[in-house]
């Protein structure tokens, strides 16, 4: 008999009673899971199974619809595209995709949890700070990145002060030596208040008695903030870095909006989506596929390594 | 409370004040950063017309309100926006976005509400494992499967159909470990009470336990319709027949590259973002206080 349903009905019965509570029991349970599970079925376990094949798949063009044959071609063109001969667009990709993982965590982790701490500590206007900060993750990217675009474009701002100052402007998403600092710049600039709600919610949970017992004994702000906030939220730091790390080779800034790639701006999700939606005159499913492929692969033993690092042992 | 209170407005010492001021400093530098391209947005929506916006009046005359504002723009901004291609208006984009954006909130929550309470006050082996395939998805994503996908809802029809928003109602999405999170932090008894008296699983659910976690779970409902509305990436591969607000201001800069009207454009831009900053400043408590990784205050 089950004793979660005994405690449900709080009663036992006979054998025929429990039946009938076990049936309504199963009975809600597969209502409310079947259609969940049915899309996860289709929509991640097929889906990704089918990349996984598609990977090493080549079209046909035989006039059959979706023929297709095995080949390793993607895998020889993702090569390829690491040379020179290639136009080195992996390499590019990798480097760039790199630079906005690294960064965010080196650079914008640390400035996030600095924040939430000041406007968990109740800085003059916090409210309003945590409001304004928090803004850019609300609105839409394409509306900020177009007003982006031109203050920094010809006529804006940028350029009036490089004008006042007698230099010579350049449009730097246009120019291959500035393109990819102001990309680094946008997102970093606006992504501090990606962790304002995760990391401040966890430094709110805090005991503020601790802190306070903390403070009798004679603890200063920087030891309240490296030897009790710190410790006390690393869990939720820890699961960002963790996911983070996890989807590393996904890390980009946004390309889409601004370059589409162009001036050495590539990174290998940008590159993924560019050939599936055919951005740039070149869809290729296959070879997205195949370079998803090859990013898993890479990554599943660096996010398992980074997860049993910082959580040991312990479960996730 | 009290001591809360207490702990908060305590004197700090010399050192504490002093960084306290500097970090102001910094927050203000930054908050003005971010407000800067409203205003400036703002100064670009209101000049007269195309020629305004040169490279010389702009510059001389950026901070300083135009003297006759041309408020007009706000208004022709409507019809700008719907210049995207040849079947769209302001009002079908609009609507496009409304009722994408609310049932791509409502179908992921729902799902993620149905299977988390399963997961949590049923607990059995399937569970577990569906538990566990959970944080196997969140901690180890799989790359490249867009082009599969693609292909699929090519394959099955969905590409530009409406009927797409069943991809929404997954096991995983629409915030999954916060909703899980809720429901671990609420007490069963209540159920129990409702078993003895007689009622059922379902009866149980709507009646008792959703309204409980409804405060929690509106809030996830007004973090995904945020996300939905500025939602582009999917409307480009997948929906370009039904453009939304946010595909439109991208979609425009692409289409009027070399001949858009500018002020009126950043009219248009502005006037989109109204909708989420509107529901944002109506629901950011709900959103600051409530929510939290590995747990919503139920």
């Amino acid at each position: 008999m089950n004793i979660d349903t005994e405690a449900e009905h709080g009663k036992t019965g006979n054998k025929k009673e429990v039946n009938k509570i076990q049936l309504s029991r199963n009975i809600f349970m597969f209502a409310f899971l079947i259609f969940p599970v049915l899309n996860f079925l289709v929509f991640y376990l097929y889906v990704n199974l089918d990349s996984f094949l598609m990977a090493f798949q080549r079209p046909k063009y035989d006039g059959t619809a979706n023929a297709v044959r095995f080949s390793l071609e993607n895998f020889q063109t993702i090569i390829n595209n690491f040379s020179l001969a290639g136009g080195k667009v992996m390499l590019e990709a990798l480097k760039n995709t790199l630079m906005y993982y690294f960064s965010g965590m080196l650079i914008g982790l640390p400035i996030s949890v600095l924040m939430c701490y000041f406007i968990y500590k109740k800085i003059a206007c916090y409210k309003a700070f945590r409001i304004i900060i928090y803004l850019p993750n609300i609105l839409s990217a394409t509306a900020l990145a177009v007003l982006f675009r031109y203050a920094v474009g010809t006529g804006g701002p940028v350029h009036a002060i490089i004008k006042a100052s007698g230099g010579e402007f350049v449009y730097p998403f246009t120019d291959a030596s500035s393109a990819n600092g102001m990309l680094l710049f946008y997102a970093l600039s606006f992504g501090f208040g990606g962790s304002l709600i995760i990391i401040g919610g966890a430094m709110n949970s805090l005991d503020p008695e601790m802190l306070e017992a903390a403070e009798i004994d004679g603890c200063n702000w920087i030891k309240e903030l490296y030897y009790i906030i710190i410790p006390s939220v690393w869990p939720t730091v820890a699961t960002i870095v963790v996911l983070s790390t996890a989807s590393f080779l996904g890390a980009t800034g946004p390309v889409l909006l601004f370059t589409k790639g162009s001036f050495g701006t590539m990174t290998l999700s940008y590159y993924i989506y560019a050939l599936v939606s055919g951005i740039g005159g070149n869809q290729d499913l296959f070879l997205a596929s195949a370079i998803g492929f090859l990013m898993t692969v890479v990554s599943f033993p660096i996010a398992l390594t980074v997860k049993k690092f910082i959580y040991g042992k312990e479960d996730y | 409370m009290v001591k809360l209170k207490a702990t908060v407005r305590k004197k700090r010492s010399p050192s504490e004040q002093i960084v306290f001021v500097i970090a102001f400093v910094l927050f203000a530098i930054y908050a003005a950063y971010i407000l800067f391209f409203f205003v400036f947005g703002t100064l670009i929506a209101l000049k007269a017309d195309m020629d305004a916006f040169t490279m010389d009046r702009i510059n001389t005359k950026l901070f300083s309100l135009p003297k006759n504002p041309n408020w007009r723009n706000f208004v022709l901004a409507f019809g700008e926006l719907g210049m995207i291609d040849n079947k769209s208006t302001f009002l079908s984009i609009t609507w496009n976005s409304i009722w994408r954006t609310t049932s791509y909130a409502f179908l992921s929550i729902s799902a993620s509400t149905m299977v988390c309470y399963v997961l949590v006050f049923y607990r059995t082996k399937l569970s577990k494992v569906i538990y566990n395939i959970g944080l196997f998805v969140a901690i180890l994503p799989l790359y490249g499967s867009s082009g599969s996908m693609y292909r699929l809802l090519q394959n099955i029809g969905l590409i530009n159909n409406p009927l797409i928003m069943i991809v929404d109602f997954s096991l995983f999405g629409g915030y999954f470990f916060y909703t899980y999170a809720l429901f671990k932090t609420m007490s069963w008894s209540y159920a129990e009470a409702a078993f003895i008296d007689g009622a059922g699983h379902f009866k149980v659910f709507f009646k008792i336990m959703l309204p409980m976690a409804i405060p929690s779970l509106a809030a996830l409902f007004v973090m995904a319709f945020i996300g939905g509305w500025n939602s582009y990436e999917s409307t480009i591969l997948y929906m370009k027949k039904y453009p939304n607000l946010s595909y439109a201001v991208y979609a425009y800069s692409e289409v009027k590259k070399y001949d858009a009207n500018v002020p009126v454009y950043i009219a248009g831009v502005l006037v989109s973002l109204l909708p989420a900053l509107i529901i944002f400043f109506i629901f950011q408590n709900t959103i600051m206080e409530k929510v939290h990784l590995g747990g919503l205050k139920g």
